[in-house]
C-alpha cells in the first residue's frame, strides 16, 4: 500500500517535471539522493568518485526521463541508470595510464584507511575485486534492499542471472575473507 | 514447509530487512540453528550491511537538487545556444525557448494568412481590372447609371446615329457626312465662326 503511494507520488512528480515544474525534478533528486549515494558509494568505495557519479546519474536520469515508461517503479528505473553510470565510468577507467591508475588505487587505499575496522575494510576489498555483475547483485540485494526481480530489471538480465550473481558473489567474498584469516 | 540452502541464502537478505512473514522467519530460523554454512553467510551479509557509506555533509544533499538543476540547465543552452532563460522580467520567469515553441506556430499561421489575404486580394483587383484595359468601352464593363433607360438605346443601338454621322448615306437617303464633304473651304470656315459663336462644342 505504501510502496503503490509512494509510486504514485513519483510518478506525479515526474508528470510534473515533464509538465515544466523544475521543482518537481529538485523534489525527486532530495528525495533519492542519499540511497543513490550509498549505492553508488558501495560500487566504487571512493567518497568523490560517489560524488561526482551521483550527480551524473541524476542528470542521466532527468535528461533520459522521457524513457521512462512506468514498466518498473521510478526507483528501479533510478537504480538502473545509477549501476550503468557507474559501469560506463569503471569501463573508461580502465583505458587510462598506468599512471593514473595507480594515483586512482593510492587514493581509494587512503579512503579505506580511514574504515577503521579491520574486518570492514577487508570486506570492502573484497567487494572490490568481485565481478561488475557479481557487486550489483549483492549491493542491490544487500545494502538496497532490492528483491531478485527488481534487481534482475536494474542490473537488465533474467531473476536467475541475478541469483547466480548473487550467489556467487557472496561466495568469492566469503573466499577473499578466508584468505585473509577471516572465518565467515 | 522446509526450505533447503539455496531458498533460505535467497531469503537472507529480506530476513535482515525484516521483511519476510512470520511463518517463514520461523522457518528460516530454525534452518539457521542446525546450518553452519548458511548462518556464516548471515554473518558475512551483516557485515556487509554494517559498513556505512561516508556522509558527504549537508552542504552536499543541500546543493545537489540545484546542481542537477543548473547542469541540465546547461546542457539545453548549450544544444540550443539561441534559447537563453530569461528571467525577472515584470516578476515573471519564462524561457526564449518556450517562448519559441509556443508563440512562434501561431505567428506563422497569422503571417502565412496575411501573405494569402494579400495575395488573393491582389489578384482580384488585377482581374477586375484587365478586361478594362483590353476594352475599355466595353459596354459589358461600363457603368451607366447617371443615363435614364430612354439614353441607353439611343447612345448604344441607335441606327439613326449610325446613318447620320458614320454611313455615307442612310436609308432615308441623308447623310451629315455627305453635307459637310461638299462644303466649300470659306463655307466650313463660316459654319465653325457660327458654331463658336453659339458656342456650341462638339459634333
Amino acid at each position: 500500500m505504501r510502496l503503490n503511494m509512494q509510486m504514485d507520488e513519483d510518478i506525479e512528480l515526474v508528470e510534473s517535471y515533464l509538465g515544466g515544474s523544475d521543482e518537481a525534478m529538485e523534489r525527486l533528486v532530495m528525495k533519492y539522493q542519499k540511497p543513490v549515494y550509498a549505492f553508488i558509494y558501495r560500487m566504487t568505495n571512493n567518497i568523490e568518485d560517489a560524488k561526482d557519479l551521483t550527480q551524473k546519474t541524476f542528470l542521466n536520469a532527468v535528461k533520459g526521463v522521457k524513457g521512462f515508461r512506468r514498466e518498473s517503479s521510478f526507483k528501479t528505473w533510478l537504480y538502473r541508470i545509477a549501476a550503468n553510470t557507474c559501469l560506463n565510468d569503471v569501463r573508461s577507467r580502465r583505458d587510462e595510464t598506468v599512471l593514473e591508475e595507480s594515483f586512482a588505487g593510492n587514493q581509494r587505499g587512503a579512503l579505506s584507511a580511514l574504515i577503521e575496522e579491520e574486518k570492514s575494510r577487508h570486506i570492502k576489498d573484497g567487494i572490490d575485486k568481485l565481478s561488475e555483475r557479481q557487486r550489483l547483485a549483492v549491493i542491490l540485494r544487500v545494502y538496497d534492499g532490492l528483491s531478485c526481480i527488481e534487481t534482475a530489471k536494474v542490473m537488465g538480465c533474467s531473476e536467475g542471472a541475478v541469483k547466480a550473481h548473487y550467489h556467487n558473489g557472496v561466495q568469492r567474498l566469503r573466499e577473499i575473507l578466508k584468505e585473509r584469516g577471516y572465518e565467515v | 514447509m522446509k526450505f533447503d540452502h539455496d531458498v533460505i541464502r535467497e531469503l537472507l537478505p529480506e530476513y535482515l530487512k525484516g521483511a519476510l512473514s512470520e511463518e517463514v522467519r520461523k522457518e528460516l530460523e530454525f534452518h539457521l540453528n542446525d546450518c553452519s554454512a548458511c548462518r556464516d553467510e548471515l554473518s558475512l551479509l551483516s557485515e556487509l550491511i554494517n559498513i556505512e557509506a561516508p556522509d558527504p555533509g549537508e552542504l552536499f544533499w543541500n546543493t545537489l537538487p540545484q546542481k542537477v538543476r543548473k547542469a541540465v540547465d546547461e546542457e539545453k543552452a548549450a544544444r540550443h545556444p539561441a534559447v537563453r532563460k530569461v528571467s525577472g522580467l515584470f516578476g515573471m520567469n519564462f524561457s526564449l525557448r518556450s517562448l519559441l515553441y509556443k508563440q512562434l506556430p501561431a505567428a506563422a499561421v497569422a503571417a502565412a494568412l496575411f501573405f494569402i489575404v494579400i495575395t488573393f486580394t491582389k489578384k482580384t483587383e488585377t482581374n477586375n481590372l484587365d478586361p478594362l484595359f483590353k476594352d475599355p468601352l466595353s459596354t459589358a464593363l461600363l457603368e451607366y447609371d447617371d443615363l435614364t433607360e430612354e439614353d441607353v438605346p439611343l447612345i448604344t443601338e441607335s441606327s439613326e446615329v449610325e446613318e447620320l454621322y458614320l454611313n455615307e448615306e442612310g436609308s432615308s437617303g441623308y447623310s451629315y457626312y455627305k453635307e459637310v464633304a461638299s462644303l466649300s473651304p470659306e463655307e466650313i470656315n463660316g459654319f465653325f465662326k457660327e458654331l463658336k459663336r453659339e458656342q456650341v462644342k462638339g459634333g
